[in-house]
């Protein structure tokens, strides 16, 4: 299983890759919370779908994440998962 | 950002002769009046398009759009579609699909892109926001799709959609398909035929402009309402597990799969198509188009048997079974072997399936021997198959033939192959038409792109209980006045008169960007579109308004074909299906026969308002709908 992850302030994020389905709904929802618009471009948490090779997603998230959670809670695959500050996660 | 809402606001104009570059506003009337994707993009097609224009000439257009919901999270809305004049039918051409470059293209700021001309030598177009430049690409001629996808990664980075013709496409077979990222294909009517008649190889794009939406908080509550619905639908697991495999025993049983060249009917495809294979051994993995919570599409992976290491992704993966029906492919491996050189060299598995199993039966019958196929042996299954695959896209020997459709083909073999081939306006039918009748099979008589199913899904596919109707029709926004005729028979509905219905409806969700399959349009009707596309667009339209619109690009591209000479004759069945009874499982099913088929087709008219002698569109209907310049073009 691949994992990756994003904490600030004991907040985390955690993503499994092989649950993902590449359907971008986290890029969506993040940008616009950030820009009031759906732009895949603009958002802090990156699916790279193809070009690493093969037919396997990563995600990963850039330095804006701000860990605040919109990715998992509409996450259809339960690729994403939330963690908030002492919750006890898999990470 | 677009000043209209839910649309980037641009139309792309790319001309390769002068290689000319311009940039038009969407107009506003437009999207009222075609909503978007093939709407708009049928709107274009029919100005642009002289009639009578060889559709492998400079002067055909190629236009892709995607829709108004398109690039948000409206769940199953980022399919798109490209239209032209298609190369294998010479009548209206399009093709529908998800995850495809058009969506791109909208991030980067343009709903619609209209290519005209033809390059001298063989270019790509490279867009990148407003940067658009056309390049060359003699370097990628000769390259299959994942050669050059994988090229153009790596050139310009992972971050560029990549849609290309592969070795067919080149070879002006004409049903090439034009492909996406190495998986979504545009793939009926010759739409990749098209690019390669341009000497278009490929459109890169990247975009960075966001799609915004007129009432946030209320696009977000439909949007969540719907995903909620999705969420807990038994439709939604069982499209993830199988994909249109789910779909396997209905379409077998009543009849919408024939196979050996649509001359028999069978009821036990899962027998050698088992889901059990299929999951264990075949797929991998589920994964979805953009903004989709279902992921119908499948990553095959092959560990053993007779074609280990095979590893791709793609859209559907049991749709592909033509390989199956029409050429006797035997089982899974020899399926996605077909399918694996089907995406490599980029063409569409309908037409192929249909023209392979077609030549297959002509050698089975003494139509063609060995003298026509360069000494090769057809039987049915997967060897002949690969063979004439490898044959088609490089045009070689027999396969010079078969890569201009069975209707060219069979008007070269003579009478008796004529009375063999399976297609529509020229199109290779995707679903059999002698079993039980449903929207869905009877929408292929009527589909002005020839003889395929896309807008006349429905309930209609399995029987239900007559009581369903009803409430069904009213949901697609079938008037009170017409609910009586519409929903007579024995099971509950008319199956010509329903269909009209059920292709305007399908129509406004297609041109919205929607999804055709199942576990998406199941939790939609026409209200709750309505309110979606009022809380993304700020436009205040009506569900009568927008099912208008529906009807109104319908009849845009019968109106296309009409120009260029097609009539009732053109929506009759293939001769088959009129004098041959098919046996399927313990039932035997009449021939349609051409009486039954032209009472059809009169009920159909009738209900669409059209000239019930020919099926030319009628002065009255070409009024109402806005049409009445167009009437000095259809003569």
């Amino acid at each position: 299983m691949s994992l990756a992850y994003k904490s600030i302030n004991g907040r985390r994020i955690v993503a499994d890759d092989e649950k993902c389905n590449g359907c971008l709904i986290c890029q969506l929802r993040c940008s616009f919370r950030f820009e009031k618009a759906f732009n895949i471009a603009k958002a802090a948490i990156r699916v790279d779908r193809f070009t690493k090779g093969g037919t396997d997603y990563f995600i990963s998230f850039t330095d804006k994440c701000d860990v605040c959670g919109i990715c998992a809670r509409h996450c259809p695959y339960g690729a994403l998962t939330w963690h908030k500050k002492g919750e006890r996660g898999v990470v | 950002m677009s000043s209209l809402y839910g649309y980037a606001g641009k139309i792309l104009y790319v001309d390769l002769d002068s290689r000319r570059i311009r940039k038009e506003p969407l107009g506003e009337e437009l999207v009222r009046n075609y909503i978007g994707s093939i709407g708009i993009n049928s709107k274009l097609a029919y100005d642009l398009i002289a009639p009578g224009i060889d559709p492998l000439s400079p002067e055909n257009y190629l236009i892709f759009g995607t829709g108004p919901l398109g690039g948000t999270v409206a769940p199953g809305c980022s399919r798109s579609d490209v239209t032209s004049k298609s190369p294998l039918t010479n009548l209206f051409g399009s093709a529908n699909s998800g995850d495809s470059i058009a969506l791109m293209l909208k991030f980067a700021g343009y709903d619609h892109l209209v290519i005209s001309g033809r390059a001298e030598t063989p270019v790509y177009l490279k867009v990148n926001d407003d940067d658009v430049e056309i390049c060359d690409a003699s370097y990628l001629w000769g390259k299959d799709v994942w050669e050059t996808t994988d090229i153009l990664w790596a050139e310009l980075g992972g971050d560029y959609w990549v849609n290309c013709i592969g070795t067919a496409g080149e070879n002006l077979v004409r049903y090439a398909a034009s492909v996406t990222n190495k998986h979504s294909f545009y793939s009926r009517t010759g739409m990749g035929t098209v690019m390669g008649s341009k000497n278009l190889k490929a459109i890169a794009a990247r975009g960075s402009k966001g799609v915004a939406v007129a009432d946030q908080k209320a696009f977000l509550k439909i949007v969540d309402e719907i995903v909620e619905k999705i969420k807990n639908s038994p439709a939604t697991q069982l499209w993830r597990d199988l994909g249109f495999v789910v779909a396997f025993p209905a379409y077998s049983e009543y009849g919408l799969f024939e196979r050996y060249n649509y001359a028999e009917g069978f009821s036990d495809l899962v027998k050698d198509f088992s889901k059990e294979d299929y999951k264990g051994h075949v797929v991998k993995r589920n994964y979805a188009c953009p903004s989709c919570p279902v992921g119908c599409r499948q990553v095959v992976e092959i560990k053993d048997g007779t074609y280990p290491g095979l590893n791709y992704r793609v859209a559907a993966l049991g749709s592909q079974v033509g390989y199956h029906n029409q050429a006797g492919v035997e089982n899974w491996d020899e399926l996605v072997r077909c399918v694996e050189l089907e995406n490599r060299y980029g063409i569409d598995s309908n037409s192929l399936a249909g023209c392979v199993g077609f030549a297959i039966e002509l050698y089975k019958r003494g139509i063609i021997t060995k003298h026509d196929t360069d000494g090769m042996e057809l039987d049915w299954g997967g060897e002949t198959t690969q063979g004439l695959i490898e044959k088609i896209v490089r045009r070689e020997g027999i396969g010079d033939i078969l890569a201009n459709g069975v209707k060219a083909a069979a008007a070269k073999f003579g009478p008796e192959a004529e009375r063999l081939a399976g297609h529509i306006k020229g199109l290779e039918m995707a679903l059999g038409v002698r079993g039980r009748l449903s929207t869905e099979n009877f929408g292929e008589f009527t589909n002005p792109r020839g003889g395929h199913l896309e807008r006349s899904p429905s309930l209609t596919f399995i029987p239900r209980k007559p009581k369903a109707f009803p409430p069904f029709s009213r949901g697609i926004g079938v008037p009170e006045d017409r609910i009586e005729k519409v929903c007579d028979g024995p099971e509950g509905f008319n199956v010509s008169r329903l269909t009209k219905w059920v292709e305007d409806y399908n129509t406004v969700l297609v041109s919205m960007g929607v999804c055709h399959r199942t576990p998406i349009t199941q939790h939609l009707n026409l209200k709750i579109i309505t309110e979606l596309y009022r809380a993304t667009t700020g436009i205040d339209i009506e569900t009568t308004e927008l099912r208008q619109a529906g009807e109104r690009i319908w009849n845009l591209q019968r109106a296309f074909n009409q120009r260029e000479g097609a009539d009732r004759k053109d929506d009759m069945p293939p001769w088959r299906a009129l004098n041959e009874s098919i046996t399927i499982g313990d039932k035997d099913y009449p021939p349609i026969t051409e009486k039954k088929a032209n009472k059809l087709l009169d009920e159909y008219y009738d209900e669409r308002g059209w000239n019930i002698k020919d099926g030319t569109i009628s002065k009255e209907k070409l009024d109402e709908l806005g049409l009445t310049h167009i009437a000095s073009d259809l003569g």
